[in-house]
């Protein structure tokens, strides 16, 4: 049993320790330092707020004009708490004050603060500049510019609060133009997509020209299948039905070419909503129910179910032995539709549905969700 | 020097080397948390600001909560999934064939009436003996079904939920009020999303008001505060830093945002198992590596479940034999994607660090402590080699438990006092001395256990949170 303690030894605990120590001091350092210096921080803030809260005040009841206001916004800080600050009343108020507050929010310190800001190297500084161009009827060439570069930041946050600004600018070129831009991008999420949509539509003012400019991105093949597929979901939702006719095109066009299915299940089931009447004709010359795609399949028993009709009595048996239990279990309760009109012996399913079928007929039909 | 002392020295060396490799991993995951923290903070701000993000046309979510025995708590953790800010949820109670009042005290509280309404079966489970839905609350539904333990709970939540993405979460939890929102930036930045961890923090020793945490304090017991630093320790370099490494092999049951559709197609949770999250999300690595279909599953620093973690010896040590019994079990299920290039990053680097470093660790490190303490007395290693064993075991240990603490400085500072931060390193420095063994005890107990073949889920003693 040897007690000396060699050279490398003694290098290595050293080090190790010294690590320990490192990371126990930067830690003691966050936790009081640093602190120390966001309190600070957050305390300079409250003061900016402090005094740029009663001249806001004395602008919106008259007593001072527009450039007094701006005198009184020095510090970043100050113009930051005056932009949280006109955000929050903008909402809150009506008439002449909220368009005082417009017209405060194009001073031109907060256009250079904010124009300066979405050249920042930081997402926060970049997303905070977008939010304040977004302000509806804010429109500055060069800050629109800059936005359709941001179009194309890696991070999609960017891309998104971008978009949004774009598309709530008051020129409806660029907002058209923004739009399709954003949903040409491969990876956009379909909830992004639905909420840009929702957005661009809330600031136009010619609804005839909304739709169009949405049912010219549903026929752009140069936009990825999923982000059109995003687009035809929304049109119900924005009352467009007189896109339905488009649609129908589409179907009966496109369907051999839709390499995912994504495409048909949402014309599908965006015709089911707005109740066309040759969606049942196109759904059956094109036998879809057959479809290699568990959504077409899904979205045409959907249709079948809201047909009740008994004539496909038999698509629906067939498909009630679908391998997908999604599809298999929506025909299912199809069938227990038409079981009114006909009866449908208990034979006709095989053993692993027939507990499925007999617990849906114990439901009753009319506990059964349609 | 003779055989024995060879083969004694020999042994060092690699229990050493386990642990340079074991402790390097770690330091190499908080650098991937850090960058990953790094990158996604600023983004978090970008979600709360007013406009950005702010839609009602988020996807619906189901909150599924699995309850068996909990009458303690189960008022104050549905009230707390009722009072969730969102647009579109509902709350599915599942009382799991508790043999307290926790249906009964449901009944009562909620005016909970009997619904008769058929719902389709994607998953096996237990028997349903009722479905209720509140005309009170037309988002609360609670199904009381034959007990089948939280698996087959959580399946029978999956058939009856009716949205597209569902949260698992425990009924002894609580949940943040703008928790589903957080979780779903990740959902709406990528489509291919099917499932999404959050951290999970311990509630014992905070104040709660209205069934939010009113003030994050400190648990005012040693296991508690132990428990605080290694939750901080799993969650914000283990699972932030794996995120990264985009490797993530557990979402934890007690919380965690799944994609319905993926996860009924991967099979649901497995009953048969009692590490039921991490066998699931291992399954649905696998299913859509098989399938070819491009998924990712993610985990995200910030938001919060906060639970009641066991503050007495026995009740914990359950818990970690039972965690220790679900991670061999899980890892043995999918022993052929070890080292499958098939299988990507998960099977070349996540298995095999997770068999290394979790499953093993028990057994390298209280072996390991008796070897070189054997090794030394008797010769076969001086004390330069067990004091760096020690340095590079235990110190390195207390470095990376004193890194989590780093990393939640760095982002949420939830803990509103430094002086609570820095209690908690003291009590990072002390876990490595006698509690990490004691863990390492039972966790190996736990793998003894599986090999007895023992799938019992283990009694859990609770007071209850957030009244």
């Amino acid at each position: 049993m040897s007690t000396v303690i060699d050279t490398y030894a003694v290098v290595i605990i050293f080090i190790v320790l010294l690590m320990l120590t490192a990371v126990v001091i930067i830690l003691i350092c966050f936790a009081t330092i640093r602190r120390s210096f966001l309190a600070h921080r957050e305390k300079q803030y409250q003061q900016a707020e402090e005094k740029v809260s009663d001249p806001l005040y004395a602008y919106l009841d008259d007593e001072i004009d527009l450039n007094a206001y701006s005198d009184v916004l020095q510090t970043r800080f100050e113009i930051e708490a005056a932009y949280q600050l006109v955000n929050i009343l903008i909402d809150n108020v009506k008439g002449s004050q909220q368009k005082k507050l417009r017209s405060l929010l194009e001073l031109p310190k907060f256009r250079r603060y904010f124009f300066a800001r979405l050249r920042s190297r930081k997402i926060m500084h970049v997303a905070h500049a977008c939010m304040y161009f977004s302000q509806k009827g804010l429109i500055d060439k060069n800050a629109i510019r800059r936005m359709f570069v941001l179009q194309d930041h890696p991070y999609n946050v960017i891309l998104y609060a971008s978009t949004l600004a774009l598309v709530s600018t008051a020129e409806s070129e660029t907002q058209d133009e923004a739009l399709k831009r954003f949903l040409r991008r491969r990876n956009n999420a379909s909830m992004a997509i639905n909420d840009i949509i929702f957005k661009y539509h809330s600031h136009q003012i010619d609804s005839a020209r909304c739709a169009q400019v949405l049912l010219e991105a549903v026929k752009d093949v140069s936009i990825p299948d999923k982000n059109r597929a995003a687009v035809i979901s929304m049109l119900p939702s924005l009352g467009f039905y007189h896109c339905s006719d488009d649609l129908m095109e589409l179907l009966r066009s496109e369907v051999s070419q839709d390499r995912t299915g994504i495409l048909t299940s949402a014309l599908i089931n965006v015709l089911k909503e707005f109740f066309y009447e040759g969606l049942e004709k196109e759904i059956v010359r094109q036998e879809l129910w057959k479809s290699g795609f568990q959504q077409v399949r899904l979205e045409v028993v959907h249709f079948f179910s809201r047909l009740h009709d008994e004539s496909y009595l038999s698509t629906l048996m067939d498909l009630a032995h679908d391998p997908d239990i999604e599809v298999r279990i929506a025909a299912l309760k199809a069938l227990m539709k038409i079981q009114k009109k006909v009866r449908i012996p208990d034979e006709n399913f095989q053993a692993d549905i027939l507990p499925e079928w007999q617990e849906m007929k114990r439901s009753g039909e009319d506990y059964v969700d349609s | 020097m003779s055989i024995v002392n060879e083969f004694l020295l020999f042994i060092n060396v690699l229990i050493l080397l386990y642990f340079i490799v074991v402790n390097g991993g770690y330091l190499f995951l908080i650098w991937c948390s850090y960058r990953n923290i790094q990158k996604f903070r600023d983004v978090d701000k970008i979600f709360k600001m007013t406009g950005v993000y702010n839609t009602n046309l988020y996807k619906p979510v189901s909150i599924i909560a699995p309850a068996y025995n909990e009458e303690q708590s189960i008022i104050n953790s549905v009230n707390s999934l009722l009072n969730i800010i969102y647009a579109n949820f509902e709350v599915i109670v599942v009382n799991d064939g508790s043999s307290d009042n926790t249906l009964s005290l449901l009944i009562d509280h909620y005016g909970l009436k009997p619904d008769h309404r058929y719902r389709p079966k994607f998953l096996s489970h237990q028997p349903i003996r009722q479905i209720y839905s509140s005309p009170r609350y037309p988002v609360l539904i609670v199904v009381d079904k034959e007990n089948g333990r939280k698996a087959d709970a959580l399946n029978a939540g999956l058939n009856i939920a009716s949205n597209e993405l569902i949260c698992a979460v425990d009924a002894d939890s609580i949940l943040e009020p703008d928790v589903i929102t957080k979780m779903l930036r990740v959902f709406m930045e990528d489509e291919t999303t099917i499932a999404v961890g959050g951290v999970v923090r311990v509630a014992n020793g905070c104040t709660f008001k209205h069934r939010i945490v009113e003030k994050v304090l400190l648990p005012q017991t040693f296991l508690g505060r132990i428990q605080a630093v290694e939750y901080l320790r799993a969650f914000l370099f283990g699972r932030v830093g794996w995120d990264y490494l985009n490797t993530l092999l557990i979402i934890s049951g007690a919380f965690g945002v799944f994609d319905r559709k993926a996860l009924i197609k991967a099979g649901g949770y497995l009953h048969n198992t009692v590490g039921e999250d991490m066998e699931l999300v291992l399954r649905m690595h696998k299913y859509h590596r098989d399938h070819n279909i491009p998924y990712r599953i993610r985990f995200i620093a910030e938001p919060v479940c906060w639970t009641e973690v066991p503050e007495d010896f026995k009740t914990l040590s359950r818990q970690r034999n039972r965690w220790q019994r679900g991670l061999a079990d899980t890892l043995y299920r999918y022993r052929k994607m070890f080292f499958n290039p098939g299988y990507g990053r998960i099977g070349m680097i996540g298995m095999p660090f997770f068999f290394l470093a979790e499953l093993l660790s028990p057994f390298v490190e209280l072996v390991g402590l008796v070897i070189v303490g054997f090794s030394w007395w008797f010769g076969a290693i001086n004390i330069s080699f067990a004091l760096v064993f020690l340095a590079v075991a235990i110190i390195l240990g207390m470095i990376l438990s004193v890194s989590a603490l780093l990393l939640e400085e760095m982002t949420t500072r939830r803990y509103d006092r430094s002086k609570d931060i820095i209690i908690l390193a003291g009590y990072a420095l002390l876990e490595n001395l006698g509690y990490r063994q004691i863990h390492a005890w039972w966790r190996l107990m736990g793998l003894l256990d599986y090999l007895r073949g023992n799938k019992a889920w283990g009694m859990m003693v609770r007071k209850g949170i957030g009244g």
